[in-house]
């Protein structure tokens, strides 16, 4: 047996460590010290590293071995040099160069980093059954497409091809398998008897060091890693410090075997004796290649393309945005899965906006595309349902569920995608990393490679676990806080288990969203409203009202001006008005009914001036550009109509608290009802409320206001400019955009000789032209 | 001043620093010119005109109070005039001599006068100075008005100025135009167009005719460098200017209509008829609407007098008619509505005042204008008697405070409504001469039609800084 030793460089103080270093990967170490020097055992504990840190509180009790440690010390590096020379034969790394495949990266970025710059990633490796050529290492889940080629190095540097083999379904290995194995040929004598945990065990494993691996013995007793490990109450990760490697008893025996990501061996959670190999489950990647095929047909019997055309934006307003290839076109390519045999249910969150502008939707089903249509959008996971017309799904999800294996054990993750024009569905499989307590203490499983949402978590029967989706905020979304669409792999993507789903997609009803459906133009512009225009209180107005008013009222419930909004004008009709809210009124806060916290209103910076209408008269206002889009009318508008609120005022110097159920605000400027006379090249719209009160129009007032003149058009010739007011044609009152249509239809199509003579009216002034048409 | 002609034109004020007069003989005969030229007898008639007028020519140096930029100061500008009478009449712009607190004249003989301010009519842009002579019994070379009815296109005309403040010019062209109608500024008069060179300090000064006659006031130009300028029509200059001379004002009485013609090339609008104007608008509570006016009628004679409004250029004649209207009792108006013929008695008031008062508020650092109906007609939609914010100073308490200068209209300060400059005046100096204050006001304005705060910091003295 050969051995390389040296010593470790100072950082590493605590272990004994034995480095080799195959020419070609890393640098040969020198040692500092003859070969001789006593080496040094101590637990974890010493360990420089600050990753320890946490790990070594619980191991006070091996400073005092330290303290009695020089008598034992020889003992104990004897042994851990035997312990060493054991196991290094057995211990391999592997190197493994990555590709892309057919255009595509793998997730990972480390990997990605790997193709650009054209080196390999490393890993552990443990020769489990040298016969066979078998090397044992950690999972990194990848999928083996974009694997270009695996090298492993034994402990003296030999080199040897290998190729990925297979993984474990119940640890988290995999196993890569070479005809070439140039290291010892007897297998590791494993140990199979009863053993008592906990004490008595010792790790020898590969840990990347600064210049390559270290071989690190790590003792056992009652500060030793596995002993610790086994206090534990809750399943965490091991770290990077983790190695994988060989387990042995006092008395030198192999008992099994690490992997990293390691958790507790308490309970048996997992396979880890080394007789349990044999009985492990393993699936080669060869057979998992061959039933791909009949698995993904079988699968995609229930799962379907959804297809969205979105309504186009009109001029001046937002763009939709979109990822992916298909980012600038309208229309979208969704997947989903038949929950029934008419219902698909596609697992993405899309903002409301966007679901407003659904104008179209079809399903590929049975290779024809069908209508179908929205039925709603849950609204505590990021995932909306669609119905078909009439045509039904060849299958459905399949209803027997399996539960959520134990941690460390494979599932298979199906997930279809828009990709290069069309659809690809990728098969993998992935594991349970471990749980996380997360937002409202629920725990949800991690897994070792992100899930992008849209996958469907089965076991290899095909019984589904679970669907990634986006968990929606809606108390955060309301108060403003919630982050926009979210990326694919983001963390907010949780696998939410069948039995949860179950309910929701039977009886969808009550788990969706009301706030949530496609609209027309119209009902998307439309707000929740109070009635009201506000400015800001800043410190200078809560000072300068509480003077007017005498005493400190204002500056003490604004906060000297950091919350407050002042009413400077109550619509008529509005339920501010009816609530008795009147100009000077400073509101300070609305709470929800049913929530504890209410929420304060701060408008934001830069919101200073801007109005509830987007209206501006032609050529008067001097302020900024009305923007419809206040602090108080978003926030209202989330909350949404039928929202049961108290809001909270002061009026002169009291303060008071008013209920109010919200409700939608009339049509105004924006969401008012509009026709584009194309004959004309006038577009008008209703004389809404909001120009009204901006014009200070009687109601009374009949008229439709132009909103836009095309260049050039008969309009534009009259001189009709936005903003102007079209009060009469032919001597009638226009009473509104649908009385305009009608009438200038007529006209158009030849009555009065196809001559209008329209009034115009504009601050106050009137003007009449004659448009005649042919 | 600006204003629009149709789509592509912009005529803008020409009014600019001044030149040095020259000597020359101040004989003023009247010499008739012949009807054909030849090439030497228009160099000769030219040279006759121009002898006749340019000892009448004067340069105009107003030093003029300036509120526009938030605060009141001093602008020196300048500009053209035509001495009419031996007594030392001065004919130029509005817009050279308004709010001038000290006139300046500088005339051919390179005398330099100061003037007083007769006085001012903005709507047809004249003013009227009076020279202030060393000794009172000084007479002065004078140039007579023509007719401007007889101005016709084609013929020769001269304009003399100080373009530029450059000393006094004389450039030539021919009339262009005898009757031209400009949209926003033939409120009561015409103009006569010419391609005689108009350039910024041109303002005042005369368009004369190859007789030396004064034919027009050259007021506009055109910014695009095009060889066009506008000048005042000697018939509206002459009626201005005895009014002026008797009243210190134009008195002129007001309807409350607006017109439109029966044929209008702009709005490509045509309606039937060819005789009558169209009522386009009668303003709420003016004398048209309580006589019981509507829009849509057509005035077919006021007064008697039959009124024809076919074409845009009627419409100053029929404006003018109704602005020399009595105001002490009704007149007829004949009209027809929807066919009917009716007859409806007219009480005209005084138009008064057409612009506000200004006032600078120094600590503020803002200046203030009353609303007027006819200035401000935006403003006076929303508030009929009220004070509003012509300019702010930056920096400034006002700017500091949010205030723009464009047109916020104050509707309270401190509490307090203010309907009058003098509400406005007298709270600043209520406010400023209270020392143990808070060096702040509360304004409550509308901006856009809509209320709001704005509280004014006045602890800076900017003017200090």
């Amino acid at each position: 047996m050969n051995r390389w030793i040296t010593t470790t460089v100072a950082l590493l103080l605590a272990l004994a460590a034995f480095a080799w270093a195959p020419p070609r990967v890393w640098a040969q170490a020198e040692t500092a010290a003859p070969a001789d020097k006593p080496i040094k055992a101590v637990g974890a504990a010493d360990r420089a590293s600050p990753a320890d840190a946490d790990r070594n509180k619980g191991a006070e009790e091996v400073d005092e071995d330290e303290e009695n440690g020089e008598d034992e010390c020889e003992d104990d590096r004897e042994f851990m040099q035997e312990l060493a020379d054991l196991a290094s034969p057995y211990l391999v790394t592997v190197a493994t160069l990555w590709k892309e495949d057919k255009g595509e990266y793998p997730g990972d970025y480390e990997i990605r980093r790997s193709i650009d710059l054209k080196m390999s990633t490393q890993a552990m490796g443990l020769a489990i059954d040298p016969a066979k050529g078998w090397i044992l290492s950690e999972d990194n889940n990848h999928e083996t497409r974009f694997v270009e080629s695996v090298r492993g190095i034994t402990s003296e540097g030999k080199e040897f091809p290998l190729r990925p083999y297979g993984f474990y379904r119940d640890l988290p290995a995999v196993v890569y398998q070479t005809e070439a194995w140039p290291g010892v040929r007897e297998p590791l004598d494993w140990f199979d008897g009863d053993i008592a945990l906990p004490g008595g065990l010792h790790h020898v494993g590969l840990v990347r060091a600064r210049l390559g691996w270290d071989i690190v013995v790590a003792l056992g007793g009652a500060g030793g890693p596995m002993a610790r490990s086994t206090d534990r109450k809750t399943d965490d990760e091991w770290t990077a410090e983790a190695a994988l490697g060989l387990i042995f008893d006092d008395e030198a025996r192999p008992l099994g075997f690490t992997v990293p990501p390691l958790a507790s061996l308490v309970g048996n959670r997992f396979p880890w004796r080394g007789g349990d190999l044999a009985k492990a489950s393993l699936i080669t990647f060869d057979d998992f290649a061959n039933a791909k095929a009949e698995r993904l047909s079988r699968f995609g019997k229930f799962t379907h393309e959804v297809k969205i055309v979105y309504r186009q934006p009109e001029e001046g307003e937002d763009n939709l945005e979109f990822e992916g290839e298909d980012r600038t076109s309208l229309t979208q390519y969704y997947y989903g899965f038949a929950v029934s045999p008419r219902r698909v249910v596609v697992p993405v969150r899309l903002d409301k906006i966007y679901i407003q502008r659904f104008k179209r939707i079809t399903v590929r089903m049975n290779d024809q595309e069908v209508p179908a249509k929205f039925l709603g959008a849950f609204l505590n996971f990021g995932c909306f349902m669609v119905e078909t017309d009439g045509a039904e799904s060849p299958a459905v999800l399949p209803s027997e569920w399996a539960q959520v294996p134990d941690i460390q054990r494979a599932v298979m993750t199906y997930l279809p995608e828009r990709k290069f024009g069309g659809r690809r569905d990728t098969l993998w499989y992935n594991r349970i990393s471990g749980y996380k307590r997360e937002y409202k203490d629920e725990q949800w499983p991690g897994y070792t490679n992100p899930l992008p949402r849209g996958t469907l978590v089965m076991d290899f029967d095909g019984r589904p676990i679970g669907l990634a989706m986006i968990e929606r905020r809606p108390e955060e979304e309301k108060k403003g806080n919630a982050r926009r669409i979210s990326r694919d792999r983001d963390e907010s993507v949780k696998i939410y288990r069948m039995a949860k789903l179950a309910d929701a997609f039977a009886s969808p009803e009550a788990h969706f969203d009301p706030n949530l459906r496609p609209t027309d133009e119209r009902e998307e512009k439309r707000l929740v409203w109070l009635g009201v225009e506000t400015q800001p209180v800043t410190p200078e107005l809560a000072e300068m009202l509480d003077e007017m008013a005498g005493g400190d009222s204002v500056q003490k419930l604004t906060r000297r001006g950091e919350v407050g909004l002042r009413v400077t004008h109550v619509y008529t009709g509005s339920p501010a008005e009816k609530a008795g809210i009147r100009p000077g009124t400073v509101l300070l806060e609305i709470r929800e009914q049913g929530k504890n916290d209410p929420i304060e209103l701060k408008p934001l910076e830069g919101s200073y001036g801007y109005r509830f209408s987007r209206f501006r008269s032609y050529g008067g206002s001097s302020d900024s550009d009305g923007n419809r889009s206040n602090y108080l009318t978003k926030l209202l508008t989330r909350l949404g109509p039928g929202t049961k609120v108290a809001i909270a005022y002061l009026d002169g110097t009291e303060k008071k608290s008013q209920d109010f159920i919200l409700e939608w605000a009339p049509y105004d400027y924006s969401s008012a009802a509009k026709f584009k006379d194309e004959k004309s090249g006038l577009t008008v719209k209703d004389l809404t409320y909001d120009i009204r009160a901006i014009l200070h129009l009687d109601a009374s007032q009949p008229g439709v206001i132009c909103a836009k003149v095309e260049p050039g058009e008969k309009a534009a010739v009259a001189q009709i400019h936005p903003s102007v007011i079209l009060t009469e044609i032919n001597g009638r009152p226009i009473a509104n955009v649908e009385d305009y249509q009608k009438r200038m239809e007529e006209i158009q199509g030849g009555a009065n000789g196809g001559v209008a003579d329209i009034r115009l009216l504009w601050m106050g002034k009137n003007r009449m032209v004659r448009i005649t048409f042919p | 001043m600006n204003c629009r002609l149709g789509m592509a034109l912009t005529a803008t004020v020409l009014c600019l620093a001044g030149c040095t007069p020259q000597t020359t003989d101040t004989d003023a005969a009247r010499i008739d010119a012949p009807s054909q030229y030849t090439g030497a007898d228009i160099q000769a008639m030219i040279e006759r005109a121009k002898e006749k007028v340019f000892p009448t020519l004067v340069y105009v140096k107003p030093i003029r109070e300036d509120y526009s930029e938030g605060k009141k100061q001093r602008v020196v500008v300048s500009g053209s005039g035509v001495i009419i009478s031996p007594d030392g009449y001065v004919v130029t712009n509005n817009h050279v001599a308004e709010k001038a607190v000290e006139i300046r004249c500088v005339l051919f003989d390179n005398t330099m006068l100061k003037a007083d301010l007769i006085g001012t009519d903005k709507d047809t842009d004249l003013a009227l100075l009076k020279l202030k002579p060393e000794t009172p019994e000084t007479t002065f070379p004078y140039a007579t008005l023509a007719d401007s009815d007889h101005v016709v296109e084609g013929r020769f005309v001269m304009a003399l100025g100080s373009p530029w403040g450059l000393k006094r010019s004389i450039s030539l062209g021919i009339v262009s135009s005898a009757e031209r109608f400009l949209d926003e500024d033939s409120e009561y008069s015409l103009w006569i167009q010419s391609d005689a060179a108009l350039n910024p300090g041109n303002s005042g000064g005369p368009l004369i005719n190859t007789d030396g006659e004064v034919i027009g006031i050259n007021t506009l130009g055109s910014m695009y460098g095009g060889d066009m300028g506008f000048s005042v029509p000697s018939n509206t200059v002459r009626y201005v200017i005895d009014e002026l001379k008797a009243h210190g004002e134009v008195k002129r009485s007001w309807t409350g209509l607006r017109l439109q013609p029966l044929r209008d090339f702009d709005s490509d609008s045509f309606f039937e008829g060819e005789r009558g104007v169209l009522v386009a608008s009668v303003d709420p509570g003016s004398p048209a609407e309580k006589a019981g006016l509507a829009v849509g009628d057509l005035i077919l004679s006021v007064n008697g007098d039959a009124v024809d409004g076919l074409y845009s250029e009627n419409l100053p004649r029929i404006r003018t008619l109704l602005g020399r209207l009595p105001t002490d009792r009704s007149v007829d108006f004949a009209i027809e509505r929807a066919g009917t013929p009716m007859t409806l008695a007219l009480t005209a008031s005084q138009k008064g005042l057409v612009e506000g008062e200004d006032l600078e508020l120094k600590r503020w650092n803002m200046t203030v204008k009353s609303i007027n109906e006819h200035a401000d007609p935006q403003l006076y939609y929303y508030v009929k008697q009220g004070v509003y914010v012509q300019g702010v100073s930056y920096p400034g308490n006002a700017a500091m405070a949010g205030f723009s200068g464009s047109g916020e209209i104050i509707l309270k300060v401190d509490g307090k409504e203010i309907k009058t400059l003098d509400d406005i005046r007298k709270i600043y100096d209520e406010i400023m001469a209270d020392t143990h204050r808070k060096k702040r006001v509360g304004f409550e304005i509308m901006r856009g039609g809509m209320p709001s705060m704005l509280v004014l910091d006045y602890a800076r003295d900017y003017d200090k800084e």
